[in-house]
């Protein structure tokens, strides 16, 4: 007995001095948790979408729920001023859930790097439309490993780098990256099979009224595709600008423009690119193509508050190495906004395609509501574009 | 820590002052020089009237028959910076000698401990801002000019004067507009510590940054006789949520750049800056759902103000000045609370009498060693040296003595002793 209670007594000692010590480096640990900025953002856009299409005439009308995404940042500051984080997003795409967005960055006063699956940089500007693929064809440059456009054209793994310069207004930016789609797409490269190169002139959304140019940039897109024949490279440049058509905040007229010459890869006739191909997206994607894209918006913000905008977008392509295959397109969209971060949407989408790409026309009716939010928690980072940073001179700390 | 007039602006041996440099007065005649009138001294009455735009003309409904009222609702009300504005109600320069000032904002970088820089508004670039130092009934001119994008006044907190100084916008004058001046008259009375702030959007302007203490001296100090104090210090408590500031500036200036563009035009509908000829029309505008309130929606996240840092001068511990005192001196200190919340400022080692509240004297001083410092309020106490030693004052409502929540900091400092051997000298902790 005495020497269970002797032993009770060590372990207990042990315990407690193991205890102590624990507490004690504990005391001395002066790097404490910070708690991150947290910043929560995302929307849910419900359009109820009529079809009417000639290339597809058993498509059926939905509830589209497409462009809904939920997206969570963390980041802080680290040692030497710069803020470094992580972004997780995750959206709605077709009949799945799929992240768009997982990506580790750092940034400071003077350059920035992004690392993980994010937005390609396979376009410049964002056109009214109510949804960020409603034109993609003429709007992005394509996957030409992938048949889902939607997602694949728009998101993929990329590690970029950006330099900052003229206060702030102008970035020189780099990239490497991914865009096959590993397990819907048979045809694939291996390796980094894409990079990149791009100028942006861009003001911060603060200035977007008091400035002729909102946003204006060039852009190099190389991707590595895989052909019957091996590997080939396919180069498209992007050029594009958009700008103030009056200095008026409360009834603003802005226009964009941009342009896409890409140099396609391989051969492809126009039995590779019309719409019973399954392949037509991969292939039209792969086809040299030039693409222009215009739009003229409207924003009535009286007592300088956006309440409503329309817009007119006509885009135009032709897929340069096959006869007759052109397409058209002429969106009208509507917004009115019912309160901050909700709007009532309609847009209507008519496509006309050329006889190259098996003819016909698409159009597409919706009306619908959109709930945008972005709140911020423990925000104390502010922004490297913000008024006083970009006027009043940056504060690291 | 302010002592015996240490940055601040004072005539008592000469009339006209000009802080810092001439920069403000090259200003003030190149924008005269600018509306093609003759330049003239500040003091002397100036003529000098924008031709586009007129804030001395009269706009509104309420002052129908004086040469003076808001322009703010004139149609095609149109902004073209440089314009000096020089209200009625005081005497004309013509008439008594005033002591001239120059005064204007900015908007600065400002550091309240190392590692901590935010940007504020600040008069003259610094925090607090410049002190005045004046004789009871002098009559003093402040040439107040805006050097930012965003709207300002200034308020004399404490002072008796006409209505047309007392610098509330839209109550007593229009704001300030970018690259204006505006010329406040008064006579300086009652004697005492008072002190000035902005009074456009006050929780952000005034508790931030644009705010300094004003004392009015007495000819002869009644006070003096109880309490030969031989030397004065000013101490501002503040208190600054460095992240409301930041968004709050970043949304301000955000929304003026488009304001003051339409301003520039002519086309600015005034109800977009919430301002409205009476409450009739106001309640008009928002039941109609012409005006949407801003306050039915909270403008940035940092709506709820929560200071991180609180301050002494503009500084927070250890970057606080030290009171200095020497065996058998009176001293005499100034609290003035340009905080919004209250302080609670205990002094180690020591009974201090409180003399004087809101710039008046107690009818019968108070012994204290701990004095409730109200938002808004000034109080005086006189300090006795006898006991040498370093001995911290401090704000005991704890959670103001920490730097974004690391205790030791924020308000806090240390009065010491000058003709004293320590046997323990202090050092700086930043971590408990």
């Amino acid at each position: 007995m005495k020497h269970n209670n002797l032993i009770m007594t060590a372990m207990i000692s042990s315990i407690v001095s193991s205890t102590l010590m624990i507490t004690e480096v504990m005391a001395l640990e002066v790097d404490r948790e910070v708690m991150p900025r947290i910043t929560i953002g995302g929307r849910v856009m419900a359009t109820v979408d009529n079809y009417d299409w000639d290339t597809n005439k058993t498509k059926e009308d939905e509830i589209n729920l497409e462009d809904s995404a939920i997206l969570a940042r963390f980041d802080k500051r680290v040692y030497d001023g710069g803020v470094a984080g992580a972004v997780v997003g995750f959206k709605e795409d077709g009949d799945a859930v799929k992240f768009q967005q997982m990506n580790a960055f750092y940034w400071n006063q003077d350059f920035g790097v992004t690392v993980g699956r994010t937005r390609l940089r396979n376009t410049i500007i964002e056109f009214p439309t109510i949804r960020d693929d409603d034109l993609e064809d003429y709007t992005h440059v394509g996957n030409g490993s992938s048949n889902d456009q939607d997602f694949d054209g728009i998101y993929g793994k990329q590690a970029s780098f950006d330099w900052f310069f003229d206060r702030k207004l102008q970035t020189l930016g780099a990239w490497v990256g991914t865009r096959r789609n590993g397990t819907g797409f048979s045809t694939a490269p291996d390796g980094i099979d894409s990079y990149g190169v791009n100028y942006v002139y861009k003001q911060p959304e603060d200035y977007r009224y008091v400035k002729w140019i909102r946003h204006a940039g060039v852009s190099l897109d190389s991707q590595k595709v895989q052909l019957s024949t091996g590997e080939e490279r396919m180069n498209a440049i992007i050029a594009g600008i958009e700008f103030n058509l009056n200095m008026q905040p409360a009834k603003n007229w802005s226009m964009g423009v941009q342009a896409i010459s890409n140099d396609g890869a391989g051969t492809i006739t126009s039995a590779d690119i019309v719409h019973t191909n399954a392949n037509a997206a991969s292939n039209r994607a792969r086809a040299a193509s030039n693409s222009l894209v215009a739009s003229l918006r409207y924003t009535a913000r009286p007592k300088l508050l956006t309440r409503w905008q329309t817009a007119l977008t006509v885009a135009y392509k032709d897929y340069s190495d096959v006869s007759s295959a052109t397409q058209w397109s002429v969106t009208p969209s509507l917004v009115y906004t019912l309160g901050q971060g909700v709007d009532l949407l309609a847009q209507v989408i008519h496509t006309s395609y050329g006889s190259g790409l098996g003819d016909g026309s698409d159009n597409t009716y919706q009306i619908g509501i959109s709930f945008s939010l972005e709140t911020m928690f423990n925000d104390s980072i502010g922004e490297r574009s913000d008024i006083l940073g970009l006027e009043h001179g940056y504060i690291k700390r | 820590m302010s002592s015996n007039k240490d940055k601040s602006l004072t005539t008592d041996d000469k009339e006209q002052t000009t802080v810092e440099n001439n920069k403000r007065r090259n200003f003030l005649r190149g924008a005269m020089a600018a509306t093609g009138t003759a330049a003239a001294a500040v003091a002397a009455p100036i003529a000098a009237k924008a031709k586009e735009m007129n804030h001395s003309l009269h706009g509104g409904d309420v002052m129908k028959d004086a040469d003076y009222g808001s322009m703010m609702y004139m149609d095609n009300h149109k902004m073209v910076p440089g314009n000096l504005i020089e209200p009625p109600g005081s005497p004309s320069p013509n008439d008594v000698k005033y002591k001239v000032f120059d005064i204007d904002v900015r908007i600065v970088k400002h550091e309240i401990l190392p590692g901590i820089v935010t940007h504020v508004f600040a008069f003259n670039g610094q925090v607090p801002g410049p002190e005045f130092h004046v004789t009871e009934d002098d009559w003093v001119q402040v040439n107040f000019t805006n050097r930012t994008e965003e709207m300002h006044t200034i308020h004399w907190h404490g002072i008796i004067l006409p209505y047309t100084m007392d610098g509330v916008p839209m109550v007593t004058q229009d704001p300030v507009h970018p690259g204006d001046t505006f010329v406040y008259r008064f006579q300086a009375k009652p004697a005492g510590t008072h002190w000035y702030h902005c009074h456009w959007s006050t929780p952000l302007h005034a508790a931030s940054a644009m705010h300094g203490a004003f004392i009015v001296h007495r000819k002869k100090e009644p006070l003096k006789k109880r309490f030969p104090y031989t030397r004065d210090y000013t101490l501002m408590l503040e208190a600054m949520d460095t992240n409301f500031i930041r968004e709050e500036m970043n949304g301000l200036l955000e929304g003026m750049k488009e304001v003051n563009l339409l301003m520039s035009k002519g086309l600015l509908d005034y109800k977009t800056h919430g301002f409205f000829k009476d409450y009739k029309e106001f309640k008009q505008a928002v039941d109609s759902g012409e005006y949407v309130a801003p306050y039915l929606q909270s403008r940035s996240s940092g709506v709820n103000i929560e200071p991180n840092f609180f301050m002494i001068n503009g500084k927070s511990y250890p970057a606080t000045k030290r009171i200095g005192i020497k065996q058998g001196e009176w001293i005499r200190v100034r609290f003035v609370n340009a905080s919004g919340i209250s302080h609670h400022m205990h002094l180690h080692g020591h009974d201090f009498w409180w003399v004087a509240q809101d710039g008046n004297d107690l009818a019968e001083p108070r012994k204290l060693n701990t004095i409730h410092v109200e938002p808004g309020g000034t109080y005086d106490v006189m300090v006795y040296g006898d006991n040498p030693g370093f001995w911290t004052w401090h704000d005991h409502k704890t959670v103001h003595a920490r730097n974004n929540g690391i205790y030791p900091g924020g308000m806090l400092t240390v009065m010491a002793y000058e003709d004293f051997e320590p046997t323990y000298v202090p050092s700086v902790s930043t971590d408990q």
